[in-house]
């Protein structure tokens, strides 16, 4: 019995109906295997759940956009001079001294800074991440507060980002900020 | 967007290996916040992407199955198939004998029957040889169309 099952399915797996159900017709058992077998190849495909809950994408994607901000954040000026000097703990101290020197004035030519925006437009907040001073496209993501939707556009920072507004709605960025927005790099110029 | 793109799959994947909705939202969230912690890591390849995806949710839910010291947690299936679906009661009958196979062989049956997955995406995905694969599929599918015939005589 087991043998003719096998055969039933490789049958059926190759698309063979005729074959399988001929093979089947044999024995009372091999027919009602062939039957459930039938039913189980229509019957399973059909419980792939077609849709994604709203819900659901909308946790995923802030969830997400969440974790691009904080991983967009750049060690403080600390941090990153703690990071620089562990290696040199072994240096002879006028070399260790030198070196420090040398670090100390490329860290603060380099220095970059993570600056959060908030900016209200009309009954919508917006929160914008701008990071590169250079960027000319930026890719907001709005939020409704009413409809609790998100959805997003790409501005062009020189047209929509005045410089007395941002000073305004600037967020501290060890605030956490309630997020949502980011420049993402391929739309920098 | 890839969560537009491959959210739908690996949720469906997760609903029917855990049977739960809870546990598939917490698994298909939490795969795709794993994959954005290592994107950097992942080859730029869709196929590649979406196993990769599909091995960490199996991950968590394998992992979520563990915490619940090996308790099937099966919610109502209603969410899955609506009773107002002509083929409501077939349905239910085969996710119930689906449900009723081990963790290990209920995860092989949704990959291949249900999400439509190659026999070789599966074989890189666990780790298996083909023919071994292939063999344990034709023993699985043989004990679920059993559980399946009891459960039709039962009625």
């Amino acid at each position: 019995m087991q043998d003719i099952r096998e055969e039933i399915l490789l049958f059926m797996e190759e698309g063979r109906q005729k074959e399988a159900e001929a093979l089947a017709a044999g024995s009372r058992e091999a027919t009602e295997f062939f039957e459930a077998q039938k039913l189980l190849n229509a019957t399973l495909p059909e419980l792939r759940v077609p849709l994604t809950p709203d819900s659901l994408l909308r946790k995923i994607e802030f969830r997400l956009i969440e974790e691009t901000l904080k991983a967009e954040e750049e060690p403080t000026f600390a941090e990153k001079l703690r990071l620089w000097l562990r290696p040199m703990a072994s240096l002879s101290l006028p070399l260790f001294l030198v070196g420090a020197g040398v670090l100390l004035i490329l860290l603060k030519s380099n220095q970059s800074r993570v600056n959060y925006y908030a900016y209200k437009v009309k009954s919508r907040v917006v929160y914008l991440l701008d990071r590169a001073s250079s960027a000319k496209d930026i890719l907001v993501f709005f939020f409704d507060k009413n409809s609790d939707k998100v959805s997003e556009t790409i501005i062009k920072k020189d047209k929509n980002v005045k410089k007395e507004e941002e000073k305004r709605w600037q967020v501290k960025s060890d605030k956490n900020p309630r997020v949502l927005l980011c420049s993402f790099p391929s739309y920098r110029a | 967007m890839l969560v537009k793109e491959y959210s739908h799959r690996i949720y469906s994947y997760s609903l029917n290996f855990s049977g739960s909705r809870q546990f598939a939202e917490e698994a298909t969230q939490e795969a795709f916040f794993r994959i954005f912690k290592s994107i950097d890591r992942i080859e730029a390849n869709p196929k590649i992407f979406e196993l990769y995806l599909y091995k960490t949710a199996k991950n968590i839910c394998i992992d979520n199955y563990r915490k619940h010291k090996g308790e099937h947690i099966v919610e109502e299936q209603d969410f899955m198939i609506p009773k107002w679906d002509p083929d409501y009661a077939t349905k239910e009958l085969v996710w119930r004998a689906l449900n009723s196979l081990p963790q290990e062989e209920r995860n092989l049956m949704i990959m291949r029957e249900i999400e439509g997955l190659s026999y070789e995406e599966i074989a890189t995905m666990e780790n298996i040889p083909l023919g071994t694969l292939k063999s344990r599929l034709n023993r699985i599918k043989i004990k679920l169309a059993e559980i399946l015939q009891k459960l039709e005589k039962r009625g």
